[in-house]
This record gives C-alpha cells, structure tokens and sequence, in this order.
C-alpha cells in the first residue's frame, strides 16, 4: 500500500472521535481517583493501555482484511482457551481474574471481537437458502454459547449479557428468519420470568405478596407446565398429521402455538435452575431496583440513586474538572470504571454529556458509512457486530447511570478505566478503519 | 468463490432495509439517552443539586430542654434533673484481652454490676459505632469514684442528660400526665411538625395537650461530611440554637391540691374545686393515682409498676375520674328539672305532692330513697332539700321528657366542656330521640329515671360543676380550664394568658329562677340532706347531694355519693368556688359521704388549714385508710 493511498483513505473522523474520547478518559479517571490515593496512578496505566490499544489499531490497518477472517478461527480457539485456563484462577471481587503481575487480562473482552469475527466469517459462507434453515442459526448460536457458557462460569453477567445484541445483530443483517430472532428474544424474557417475580416478591412485597407466592409454587408451576407439555405434543401430532382429518387451515394455528407454547415451557423451566443457581440475590433486585430506587435507599437503590444526584447535580455547564462535588467526596462507587459517566456529567455537566454522545454519533457515522460500502458480507456482517457490541456497551453503561436499565457493571467504551475492554475498543475501531480503507481492493482474497 | 462475496452489500435491496433498521435503531438508542440526560441534568437540576447537598452534611440534633409545668403558688410540679449515664466506647477500650478485663473488672467493682453482664451487653452490640450504654441515672457518688480513676478505665464515658422529673410524685398525677417515646401513630401525624424516632412527646394530661408548647424548638449542629461518613469540619453558620419549652402555668394551688387529695385520701373517687368566676380549675384529685415518674426512666422496678397499674382494671389509675369517666347525675339532675318548672310556671312552686315512700305506675314500683319511710306532704323546695324522688316522679310527668331534656343539654350536659385536657367524655342526656336511634322505643319510667339522673343519665363531674357555676353565675359558665398562662422560660415574661371563654349562656331563663334554685339549695345545707355535713361551717355554702346507682344485682347495690356546691353565697362571685365531690362505692358509709367531704373542701380553701386541722375542727376521724 502506497503511503498517499494510506493519507487519503485513513478515516480521520473515526480516529480523533475515539483519540478525543480517549483524551477525555484520561482527565476524567484521574479526576474521578483524585480522592483515592491507591488508585491515584490509575490514569497513567490508562495512558500506557491507550498506546498498546493505539498499536494494534496502526498495526490491524496494514493488515489485509482477508486475514481477519482466515484468522478468526484460530483467534476463537486461543480465547476460549484463554477463557478455561481463567477459571483455574483465585476469585477477585466476586470473579475469577486472570492477573500476571498485578495487570489482570480480561479474555472475555477480547472474546466479543472474536466472535463477531467467526460469526461473520461462518454465516457469510452460507448460501441465501441455506441462512434459512434452522440449522444454520443453531450453529450460530453453538458459536456464541460456548464463550457466553465460559464467561457464566467465571461468573461475569454484565460480558455475557453483550453476546446476546452481537448474536442478534449479525444474524438479523445476515437474513437469518426473524421468527428465529423473535423466537430467541421471546425465550431469554422466558428465562426472565422467574427471577424477575422473584426480585418482584422480595424487593417490593417483602417476599409476602400471595399472588405471587402461589405462583413461585413448584406444584402449581408442575401442573402448569405438564398441561402446556401435554398441549404441545397433541399440536406436534397435529402438525405433522399423525392425527388425520385436520383442516390445512388450521395447521397454521398449531405451528405458532408450538412455537409461542415451547418459549413457555422451556423458557420457565430453565428459568427455576438459573434463577437458583446462576443469579444472586443481589443481581435478581438489580434487575429491578431501577424501576424504584427509593426502595432502598441505602442498599441495593443507593449506587442508582447516587448516580442520579450526581448527574443531577451537574446541571447544564457541571461543576468543573476536579471541583464535582459527590464526585470528589467517596459517594459513587467504581467511579473510574463502570460509573464513570457521572463523573463526567457532574465535572463537565449537560454540555459533556451531549459531547460524549456526539462523539459516540460520530463513530457510528462513520460505522454505519463503512457498513454501507462494504465491498461484502463478511465485512458487513463484522462492522454490524461491532457497532452492536459498542452500542449495547454504551446503551447499558449510561442507562445503568440514568436509571433506566437495570445495574449490570459493563465499561462505557473509550471513557472507562481498563485496560482489556479499552483494548478491545481500539482494535475493533481498528477492524472498522481496515475494513473501510480495503473497500476497494476486491481481490482481496 | 461464492456468488454471493462478489456482489457488493449494498446492491441488495434486503440489505438495504436492515441497514436502515440497524441505523434507526441506533440513533434512537443515542437519541434516548441524550434525553434522559437533558431531562435529569437540566429539567431536574435543582431538585438534584438540592438533593446532593444535604446528602454531604450530617446533622446531629441537640434536643431541647422541655418546658417546667408551675402552679399557680409557684411551685415546678415538672421539671428536668440532670442524671448520670455510663457509656464504654468499644473503639477506645483495649483490645489485648487481659488489658480489657482489667478495666471491665474494676468497672464492675464500682457501679456493682457483675462482669459478665457488661460483657454481654459489649457483644450484643459489637456491631455499633457509637457508644454502648452500660448504665442508666448512675448515682453521683459513683460518677465520683469513676472520675477519679479516669486514667484506669479508658473507654469509660460518663454523659449527662436531662430526663423529666415529677418532684411531687402523685400529687397531680392526673392533670400532669407524662411523658414517653413516640409511637408510630403519633409519629405519623406529626413528622411535618419535626419530630423523629425516639423523640419524646406527651402521653396524657398537661404535658400532651400542652405539647407544642412545652416542647421547644430542637436544635443541630451540622457536619461536612463524605461518603464514608468521616467528619471533615462543622458548618458553624448552619447551627441552630435549640430554644427551651415555655413554662406552663397552672391554675392549680399546690397547697390546696394536696389538702384536697389528703381529704379524698383513699378513697376511690374524685373531688373537682372550680372558680366559677373564670372557669378556673383550682384542684383537680382523682384516686386511684399513679407516679408519672415510672414512665420516664425504664427500670425493672418501673416496669413492674407500670404492669401494675395496666393490670389494674377496676381501679384504673390512669382515669382522671373528674373528667374521662361517667357517672349517674343521681339527685344533682333535679336542679335541671327545677329550672324548667319555675321557669316556665309549669307546676306552682308551692304544689305539694305526697310522698309515701312508693311510686306506681303501671304496676311497676318506683321507690324514694327515704323506703320504708315517708316524706309526707312536700312542696318544690321540700322535695329538694329532702331530695324526695316522689316529688320528682310527680313533676316529670307533668315537665315531660322533652323539656327534661332540652333543659339538661341547655346547661350543658351531653357536651364536652372544651377543657384543655385530653379525652374528655361528653356523657349521655337521653330523650325521646336518642332512644329511637338506639333502636327502642320511650317509656313514661323512662322518664322517672330521667329526672333522678338514673337510667340513661351520664355525666361527667365537670358537667355537674358546670352547672352549679351557672346556678352560681346566674345564667352563664365559663369554659373549665387548668393554664393559666404561658411564660417565656428565658425572662419569664408573659407569653400568653388564657382569657376565661364563655361556655354556657343562658338567655331565656330569668336571674330570679337561679336565685330561688339558690335558695333551695341553701335549704339542702341548712335544713335538707346536707345538714348535718355542714354542721358548724360558719360560711354560707350552698349544695346538692345525691346518691347514684352505679350497677344493681339482685344481690349488691353499688352506689356512689355526690356532692355539688358552691358558695359562700354572701361573698361576691369572684372570690365563690364551685366544688364537686364523688365517692364510689359509699354503701351510705359515714366515712365516704361526699357532703362531709366537701364541706372540708370548702373549709380548706377559705381557711387555709390542712386535712389534719380540718378534721380535728369537724371532728372527722383520721385514719390510715378509708376504704
């Protein structure tokens, strides 16, 4: 590649979007640890994972992009590697870590870019008729189980959680049958159910609501269960005219009430193991402590609330760098990572708020231009990815400190402290540069 | 090479449609959360900002010091007294194990506790930063000894507090009553007016319809804090003062309250003295009493004698008898159905009726209370200086039960008085009404009963001094009340006085009706049922007595003996006290005869002697007991 072709091609909107915000992070992590003497230096280690960050994002564009997805394959197995050998690693904060030296590397993160990546490179393969079939999107979703299973074990929610809008992005722009889709969103609110009633009943019943408790009751859901089981094997006979002299009309019918009756059974019955085995007490309430957290003020509502007073408090122009005043006095927790937008919105107040988002606009400017003039699906299928993944990272961060989604730690890309997850972020920018610089050179392969 | 690598993405028209999905998706998730950062950062703000500021001080509340409760000779009946508390501060005591014992041990020694209660009492509340209270009200030579071994007992802290103090013990019990923590009731209702948890607030008496007056304004002092709840330095300019009580006074003589409780002495019932004048309340005794002290510092012993007392549901001690209990009027109620008869012409005052001991009527027999003796022949003021039922009995059917009873209500039964203390009864005038709304029908014994202030009547004391201060008045009563005045604890200065209201007026009944009332009253002392009670009291009281069926088994008769009065009649109105006496359970014992009671009331007041003198001079046995 010529020098000039390199200038001409480079995209600088995309790049100084995420070098500014990047810029941001930096006086934002060290204003939000100034309180904090053992974090203090915190910032720096953040400059030093920038340029790591920053050289893999230089180093991604002189790769040629046949080999992101020659190489996905291999990148997938190394992660999932990676992923095992974590969890023979100590518990930190409530996970597994796994920590060389004091630098704890997060294969989790990285684990998102490899999926996007064999995702795409596995469903571009397939024909138009081929997408269509089932079996294409089981495969797709094996794919994505296998690390999201890893991660579960660690246990790591808020990483999981990312795997889901990736799975559902790229299977969506690659034609997969939006039943399919809609039947898998379906079946994850399904699974839902029962730990959501649950943190219903103790958070605002204090576990005494009747209604409720006659429905958490294992007889009544058995018997519930059974006559759905029941309905559903006399619809598959009907369906598949083991039992004759049904009208064709009403084919149709038993099709959806298989598919609508089979999110209800298997949904709920997974729904009893997670809800015991998998969430814990604490991470049911998160799921709903938004809706009111005046609930409980100093439990489980007070990171929200907290939150809330701290943007609140930034008002239109904030209260200056280093000069917030719940910023700088111990009140929010985790401020330099998962709330590091309040920060933010305190210090700079509404204006960095609207800087922040059009910043992120930018780069999904420049995201959604590269995906339209992608030379083929691979390309496209990794660019929808990526925006996926980076739209729900920062739809969940800054919602989580809005208090409109529930509370599930996961860092705002670019603006949270750490280096993994900022890594990650660079070199996923990194593939959307590459791949918009490529876009031309149709051989390629 | 697949068909599909070779053609470019954006020729499809599908993928066309899912990109722009995919886009709109997007900016409306951007375009959400800039929203709700526009609307919480600038269309909230200054509920935020507002918010987060009193989030970073921490306010510690200095609570005031409640307001003394004076009568009105001067005397502090509640007042505060500074006790001694002992405190061990967990974070300062020592940690090595023999160290720590050592001081724990001589502790022990001191305020003779044993050792393993601290230690208990240490551990329970391990998880507490603050200070643990060991010991309650220590005694002051005990502080002393904890003081001078200060240097052996670090952690070891000594506060001082204010508790109320009752320095009278019973006497007055009932109009003081107490105070105690706030329950969750009165917490609701009065949290706007800034009362917390464990905030203190009056229970019953003066302390709880005086409340906000005795109360004071709570002061803090207010701490810069951060998150992890350190103290970073004290905002001088948000501290506010707490500002002490106001100083009730009472209208009560302590002197002749306490004659009067050593007059009712054990007896179970009550004696009311009441200025007619102004409504004043002069002395107020109800026994059985109980010592408000026990309510204020929680102890063993105190608790023992709170269950006591909550136990005790014959005597309730806790009923103020003058005013939260009912009684039948009994003969006191003829003075109503006098009124209308000489008012309204409707009998000739000097109509005799006969009195053989019986009423009857429709074969249903109505005794006088003289049975089996006679009164004979009696005109108006026979029968009431005799107190003759049959007279009454006669001359209802003649009044009617209507007028009865419009005349009852006129001087105010059947109607709270409005006295400022609490849970006041209003008792129960029945009528040809009432009854129907009780769902029966009205009969002429009805009626009988009526006019003796049996049956359905139910009065409280204070109703009956009230219409004796009508009687007195001539046609008006003031509304009853105890505070006097209101005075700044500060300087003493006078805050507000209680200006005498009028509570009864009576327009359609002419002077000379109450004056001829007055003269038959003066009937029952000098000649009538009250004669030998007022035997040798040089003073000219006037007075009606009456005798109250309280239940009637087949087998005892519980009564009770009244006695209503006021005089002396030839001394101007303002210098006339109005007294009310009851006793219950009398069964026409010498020794519980109201009238007599009374009379020494009376006697206490306008000579100044105590019971002791009192007695001797109207040669009324002294006695431990008079049950």
């Amino acid at each position: 590649m010529k020098i000039s072709k390199f200038f001409i091609s480079f995209d600088y909107i995309l790049f100084f979007s995420t070098i500014l915000l990047t810029i941001l992070s930096i006086f934002f992590i060290y204003s939000a640890n100034l309180s904090k003497p053992e974090l203090h230096y915190d910032y720096i280690k953040q400059i030093i994972f920038a340029i790591i960050g920053l050289t893999f994002l230089i180093a991604i564009l002189f790769l040629p992009t046949k080999y992101l997805t020659s190489l996905s394959l291999w990148f997938y197995i190394i992660l999932i590697l990676g992923l095992i050998i974590t969890l023979f690693f100590p518990y930190v904060k409530g996970q597994r870590r796994l920590s060389i030296l004091g630098f704890s590397l997060q294969f989790s993160e990285f684990m998102k870019i490899a999926t996007i990546l064999l995702l795409s490179t596995f469903l571009a393969k397939k024909t138009e008729e081929e997408k269509k079939k089932l079996e294409t999107y089981l495969k797709a979703i094996l794919i994505v189980i296998i690390p999201v299973g890893l991660i579960l074990l660690q246990p790591d929610l808020g990483t999981m959680l990312v795997f889901i809008p990736i799975l559902l992005a790229i299977c969506f722009m690659a034609g997969i049958k939006k039943r399919y889709l809609l039947y898998t969103i379906l079946f994850i609110f399904a699974v839902a159910f029962i730990p959501t009633i649950t943190a219903i009943n103790h958070l605002f019943f204090n576990n005494e609501n009747e209604i409720i408790n006659l429905i958490l009751n294992i007889k009544y859901i058995t018997i519930f269960l059974t006559i759905i089981l029941i309905t559903i094997i006399i619809s598959i006979f009907a369906l598949f005219n083991i039992i004759k002299g049904i009208d064709e009309r009403f084919r149709i019918f038993f099709y959806w009430y298989v598919f609508f009756a089979s999110i209800i059974l298997i949904g709920i019955t997974i729904s009893f193991p997670v809800n015991k085995y998998v969430l814990k007490e604490y991470q049911r309430d998160r799921l709903l402590i938004f809706f009111n957290p005046e609930f409980d003020k100093k439990g489980k509502g007070f990171h929200i609330i907290q939150s809330k007073n701290t943007i609140g408090n930034g008002g239109l122009l904030g209260k200056g760098w280093t000069k917030g005043d719940l910023t700088q006095n111990y009140f929010l927790p985790e401020q330099a990572t998962d709330f590091i937008y309040p920060v933010i919105a305190e210090e700079m107040g509404f204006i960095g708020s609207l800087l922040i988002v059009l910043l992120y606009s930018l780069i999904f400017f420049r995201g959604l231009t590269i995906l339209f003039n992608a030379k083929d699906y691979i390309n496209a299928y990794i660019v929808t990815g990526i925006l996926a993944m980076l739209l729900f990272h920062i739809l969940e961060s800054m919602g989580m400190c809005l208090g409109i989604m529930p509370i599930t730690g996961i860092p705002l890309p670019f603006l949270s402290y750490g280096g993994s997850f900022l890594i990650t972020s660079y070199i996923a920018i990194g593939i959307l540069m590459n791949i918009n610089m490529n876009r031309y050179n149709l051989y390629d392969y | 090479m697949n068909e599909s690598l070779l053609r470019k993405p954006k020729d499809s028209r599908n993928f066309q449609t899912r990109f722009i999905i995919i886009t709109i998706i997007i900016f409306f998730s951007l375009f959400i959360i800039l929203f709700n950062a526009l609307l919480i950062q600038v269309i909230r703000n200054p509920e935020f900002s507002q918010k987060s500021s009193s989030t970073r001080e921490k306010h510690i509340y200095i609570p005031p010091i409640r307001g003394k409760i004076i009568t009105s000779d001067g005397k502090e009946v509640a007042n505060n007294r500074t006790i001694f508390n002992l405190y061990i501060d967990n974070n300062v005591l020592e940690k090595n194990i023999s160290k720590r014992q050592k001081v724990l041990l001589l502790l022990s020694k001191i305020i003779n506790f044993d050792y393993n209660d601290i230690e208990n009492i240490i551990k329970s509340k391990v998880n507490t930063k603050e200070e643990i209270l060991i010991a309650e009200n220590i005694k002051f030579s005990t502080v002393q000894i904890i003081k001078e071994y200060t240097d052996q007992l670090p952690g070891v802290i000594i506060k001082e507090s204010l508790i109320r103090e009752y320095p009278y013990n019973e006497t007055l019990s009932h109009v003081l009553g107490f105070i105690g923590p706030i329950d969750p009731n009165e917490l609701a209702l009065k949290k706007n007016l800034g009362y917390k948890q464990f905030d203190l607030i009056g229970k019953s008496g003066i302390e709880k319809v005086y409340e906000d007056e005795l109360r004071g304004k709570e002061g803090r002092k207010v701490y810069a804090i951060n998150a992890k709840m350190v103290i970073l330095e004290e905002i001088e300019e948000k501290e506010i003062k707490p500002e002490p009580g106001n100083e009730v006074i009472l209208s009560i003589d302590l002197e002749f309250q306490k004659n009067i409780e050593d007059i009712l002495a054990d007896r179970t019932g009550a004696i009311l003295a009441i200025r007619p004048s102004n409504g004043e309340i002069i002395g107020m005794a109800s026994y059985p009493r109980f010592d408000p002290n026990i309510y204020i510092l929680l102890t063993d012993e105190n608790n023992e004698k709170k269950r006591l007392i909550d136990l005790d549901t014959k005597g309730t001690p806790l009923i103020n008898r003058t005013l939260q209990a009912v009684y039948p009027s009994a003969s006191i109620f003829k003075l109503v159905t006098t009124t209308a008869i000489l008012n309204e012409n409707l009998i000739s005052p000097e109509k005799q009726f006969y009195c053989g001991g019986v009423y009857r009527l429709n074969n249903q027999e109505f005794g006088c209370w003289i049975r089996p003796g006679s009164h004979g022949w009696l005109n108006l003021e026979g029968g009431i200086a005799n107190s003759c039922n049959i007279y009454f009995f006669n001359a209802s059917l003649i009044v009617g039960i209507d007028k009865i009873s419009q005349y009852a209500k006129m001087y105010g039964f059947g109607k709270i008085t409005g006295i400022d203390l609490p849970s006041e009864k209003a008792g129960i005038i029945p009528s040809v009404q009432w009854k129907k709304e009780q769902g029966q029908t009205w009969f002429q014994g009805d009626t009988l009963n009526t006019v003796i202030g049996q049956g359905d009547v139910k009065v409280t004391l204070l109703q009956l001094a009230n219409l004796l201060s009508v009687i007195c008045n001539k046609g008006y009563s003031f509304k009853p009340h105890i505070v006097k005045e209101i005075r700044s604890p500060i300087d003493g200065s006078l805050i507000r006085k209680i200006e005498p209201e009028k509570h009864i007026e009576i327009k359609n009944v002419d002077t000379k009706t109450f004056d001829i009332i007055e003269k038959y009253l003066r009937t029952v002392v000098t000649s009538g049922t009250a004669k030998w009670a007022f035997w040798g009291n040089p003073l000219k009281f006037v007075g009606k007595t009456g005798t109250g069926e309280m239940s009637k088994t087949p087998t005892t008769r519980e009564t009770c003996s009244l006695f209503a009065g006021y005089g002396p009649i030839d001394y101007p109105v303002e210098d006339r006290i109005v007294v009310v006496v009851l006793v219950e359970n009398d069964n026409n014992e010498y020794l519980k005869y109201a009238a007599r009671l009374a009379n020494m009331v009376f006697h206490s007041w306008f000579t100044k002697e105590n019971f002791t003198q009192t007695a001797k001079r109207y040669g009324f046995p002294i006695k431990e007991s008079y049950r």
